[in-house]
């Protein structure tokens, strides 16, 4: 223990990431977690030269090919309009990844910087204001609130992303303001603010730090439940518009030809589980690697 | 601080979150791009008529003066017309609802039995086949969202196996039973009319199951982690020694304490049901509020979508205060807090 302290920062720093890491791949269903999310990442960056038919993802007709079922050529089939499935999932996949990426970077900033002013003035006005509008944010089921925000703005892509991010930042500011409220009694900020340090500086040098660890943990489970809430707003066609491939659009789109055409709805349903599963365990073990620090 | 005055302060505060809640969905409506006037009229009717509309919906007045209309014909029970059934939101709501409320129960039904009994289980035999059986299941269900978990449903049980319907809430060739609750399957079984029962029973089973699945997964983990950590404490090891029996300390003094985090979660879920209701019944055709609503969002029907946002609402805060209610009864620390000789 006591030759831990002489080692210095970097030393102990790479030793706790070494620990996570073992920790993290002992684990089969981390590592099947992240594999499935490397390999969906992937092929969606790559769509264009990895479908087998690039052009299927936007306005596309070939009647003759129209409703096939899976087969060596079209493994997921075609839709009624002849588009190959695959190449469209192929491409939904990356409106859910970019969906993911924007949502969390539109919400994490405001709702962290919120939760620290909140916690940090803990019992002030403000802080009443911040978390009594975060309670009436949270009185409403996410989804309903998301179906709400997004039925009054014009359907798309874009518009979709700003409902759930509305609906999103309470989490956040929820729990920054557990940990800034819990710290700032804590004698390092205390500390801090006897040799006269700024607010600013106590809130982003001092708290701050201590926040990212649960931070990056929510952001890496909040993933999969993006790309979940994605699909179902493009499932009652208030997310990304067709003849663009939404995965939850191919899903209700393809429940209109059940049972007969039944590929065109359960391939893209089971690429929704597969990809909100992936980042789910992938998440799990992010976990479990980002906790170890305390062991 | 007596239990009486927690329920109070709750019940107090439940309406303070109601009242913001109304100010946030009222500015979602008005914040729409466009003139709800023209949209309520169509492109064809002509500018003096749109104006009298305008005026007579308060619509020039500023965005306050507005709310405060909108707040007191609420208040009175009306929501307003429907732009597009051009009848009373109100009524809407009334006929829509109890499909709907059948549905989420029944679902949340499904969820709190079979979360607390999977959950026990796969906590009793931790570590052995049943539980990694049921924990991949688990990890499945939280991925699933309940509209895929419907369309497979649909797929498997109403047109491969056939052994469940796929539309509706009742077969055309079954009377139903005099409106009473608007529940079919209570409204049956008040006035003894069995054959409804089982029909209504039968056309629930899919929606409510693919509703439920995802937050009964949910349960599951949240009982077996609660079950597991409990397992050992001391005061288990305790009871054991003394010789309590195994199935008395599993029921009494493991399965209730353990039983806080389940109940507090089932907020968070009910909402997950309540949420999801707007995309499951969509796929059975199920003639409830959430089906309503989507058509209201499609079709842009501003006061049909407040009105079913609001209920909603209002739903979700009424099961917020119940499951803090059972949470206080189950945690003695909350129920007992204030009173003397407890800290």
């Amino acid at each position: 223990m006591e030759e831990n302290e002489y080692r210095g920062f970097l030393a102990r720093n790479r030793e706790r990431i070494g620990k996570g890491w073992h920790k993290f791949s002992r684990n089969p269903l981390s590592i099947v977690g992240l594999t499935a999310v490397l390999l969906i990442i992937f092929l969606a960056v790559f769509a264009p030269y990895i479908a087998p038919y690039p052009k299927h993802a936007g306005k596309f007709v070939d009647f003759a090919e129209a409703s096939q079922p899976p087969s060596w050529k079209h493994p997921f089939g075609t839709d009624v309009v002849g588009r190959d499935v695959l190449s469209r999932i192929l491409f939904g996949y990356r409106f859910s990844l970019v969906m993911a990426v924007i949502v969390l970077a539109l919400v994490v900033p405001p709702g962290v910087v919120l939760g620290l002013i909140a916690g940090y003035l803990k019992g002030k006005w403000i802080d009443t204001v911040i978390m009594r509008i975060t309670d009436i944010f949270l009185s409403i089921p996410p989804l309903v609130l998301a179906l709400a925000i997004a039925s009054v703005l014009t359907p798309n892509l874009f518009n979709s992303m700003i409902a759930v991010s509305l609906m999103w930042w309470p989490w956040y500011c929820r729990l920054v303001y557990g940990i800034t409220s819990s710290l700032r009694n804590e004698f390092f900020v205390q500390a801090a603010d006897v040799i006269g340090a700024g607010k600013g500086h106590i809130l982003l040098r001092e708290i701050l730090p201590n926040c990212i660890s649960p931070i990056s943990t929510k952001m890496s489970l909040d993933v999969g439940w993006v790309i979940l809430l994605g699909a179902a707003l493009s499932f009652v066609g208030l997310g990304v518009q067709p003849p663009k491939p939404g995965l939850g659009t191919m899903v209700s789109d393809g429940m209109k030809y059940l049972p007969d055409q039944w590929w065109t709805a359960v391939f893209p349903a089971i690429a929704i589980l597969i990809v909100v599963l992936a980042f789910n365990l992938l998440g799990d073990g992010l976990r479990d690697l980002l906790t170890a620090e305390e062991v | 601080m007596a239990f009486s005055t927690y329920l109070v302060r709750r019940l107090a505060y439940s309406l303070v979150i109601l009242v913001g809640l109304s100010i946030l969905i009222f500015f979602i409506a008005r914040v729409m791009p466009g003139d709800p006037a023209r949209l309520a009229l169509g492109p064809r009717a002509p500018a003096d008529v749109v104006q009298r509309w305008r005026e007579w919906m308060h619509l020039d007045e500023p965005l306050y003066v507005q709310y405060y209309y909108w707040l007191v014909d609420t208040f009175h029970g009306s929501f307003g017309q429907s732009l597009y059934t051009r009848r009373d939101v109100a009524i809407d709501v009334k006929t829509f609802l109890p499909a709907t409320m059948e549905l989420v129960l029944f679902s949340g039904l499904i969820m709190g039995v079979f979360g607390v009994l999977l959950g026990a289980i796969s906590a009793r035999y931790h570590d052995t086949w049943i539980d990694n059986v049921l924990r991949v299941g688990t990890y499945v269900g939280v991925a699933t969202p309940a509209f895929v978990f419907a369309i497979f449903f649909l797929l498997l049980f109403g047109y491969l196996f056939k052994i469940l319907p796929t539309l509706g809430r009742l077969e055309s060739t079954i009377t139903p039973p005099p409106v009473m609750t608007g529940m079919i399957t209570i409204d049956s079984l008040i006035t003894g009319n069995f054959v409804a029962f089982l029909d209504a029973l039968k056309h629930l089973l899919m929606p409510a199951t693919a509703l439920a699945l995802g937050p009964l997964a949910q349960e599951i983990r949240i009982t077996r982690s609660s079950m597991t950590d409990n397992m050992l404490k001391p005061y288990i090891a305790v009871e054991k020694v003394q010789g309590i029996p195994d199935r008395v300390i599993n029921l009494k003094y493991l399965l209730k304490p353990s039983l806080i985090p389940t109940v507090s979660i089932m907020g968070l879920d009910f909402a997950a049901l309540l949420g999801n209701a707007f995309l499951v019944e969509g796929v059975f055709g199920w003639p409830g509020l959430s089906r309503y609503g989507i058509q209201a969002m499609i079709q842009k029907d501003l006061n049909a979508i407040t009105a079913v946002v609001l209920v909603i609402g209002v739903i979700f805060i009424t099961v917020n205060i119940i499951v803090d209610m059972v949470v206080a009864y189950l945690d003695p620390r909350i129920r007992l807090r204030g009173r003397s000789g407890m800290t």
